[in-house]
């Protein structure tokens, strides 16, 4: 799929049928996924990946942001270990934006691959925690619900790019 | 009625109750509509999975699936949620005009 066509057409799909989404699809959407740039080249993620329907029916009881369950949910999580603490001890901001470009790559992969795909930020991090067995130098970041679309949204309104994009200088309406 | 598996999508939706509850004290205040949207779908799938559904009931699935796969909007959603809401007022009236005050 060309790239501008599939940044456009994709949307956040939150119904899934129940089929499954292929080891061979998840495996792409997952190489994706660490594909993205990251500060120093930290990589500072990893990522796990379920299929297995009774463990994601148990993820989706601990996730209120899941509102069906899906084929596959990837779990990306901040490692710890990878990453620089402000003095307060909290994992500095860019680290933040890692996982925000890494989670686009995933959702773009899994629009290529014909599947719908969704990021999910409402879950309760100890419970999900636990059931991925995590190690305490990972925090649970993010879910990403993929699966094949049941139904697929319409696109919503977007702010005009009038308000959002200027040239050289804030309210700069001429470019070169 | 079938109760196979009814305390075990019981057992499931608790757990998401209990973890929306959780979250919404973070959470924008919008959300706690959706929650409310879908704990009501919810319900609605298990009354059917476990066969103590109707034709009403049915069609108000239906209805919640369609509002929860959107895209959100909080104009339609409100609009939806008010529709649903006239919907089983309606349906009520049918029941007790049916059945007197028994449902």
């Amino acid at each position: 799929m060309e790239t501008i066509k599939a940044i456009q057409t994709r949307r956040s799909v939150r119904a899934f049928k129940k089929e499954p989404v292929t080891r061979e699809q998840l495996e792409t959407i997952l190489r994706a996924g660490i594909a993205a740039p990251s500060g120093g080249n930290r990589q500072p993620w990893v990522l796990i990946a379920m299929c297995d329907h009774l463990r994601l029916k148990g993820l989706v009881s601990l996730s209120p942001g899941l509102f069906s369950e899906p084929g596959a949910v990837i779990a990306i999580c901040l490692d710890e270990t990878r990453v620089t603490k402000t003095e307060d001890g909290e994992a500095e901001s860019m680290v933040w934006m890692d996982l925000g470009g890494l989670m686009e790559n995933i959702l773009l992969a899994a629009h290529d691959q014909g599947l719908g795909a969704c990021a999910i930020g409402s879950f309760h991090e100890q419970g999900v925690s636990l059931l991925l067995k995590l190690p305490p130098t990972l925090k649970l970041a993010l879910l990403v619900s993929i699966g094949v679309p049941a139904r697929i949204p319409i696109c919503p309104k977007k702010r005009p790019i009038e308000e959002l994009v200027f040239f050289e200088e804030y309210g700069g309406r001429n470019g070169h | 009625m079938d109760t196979d598996g009814l305390q075990e999508d019981v057992f499931y939706l608790i757990g998401f109750i209990l973890t929306s509850m959780h979250g919404l004290y973070h959470e924008p205040t919008e959300y706690g509509i959706y929650r409310l949207l879908d704990v009501a779908g919810r319900l609605l799938s298990i009354m059917e999975e476990h066969d103590l559904s109707d034709d009403f009931m049915r069609k108000l699935s239906e209805e919640i699936e369609e509002e929860k796969a959107g895209c959100m909007d909080s104009d339609r959603q409100k609009a939806t949620i008010m529709q649903l809401a006239q919907e089983y007022a309606e349906e009520l009236q049918n029941r007790l005009g049916q059945k007197g005050q028994c449902i």
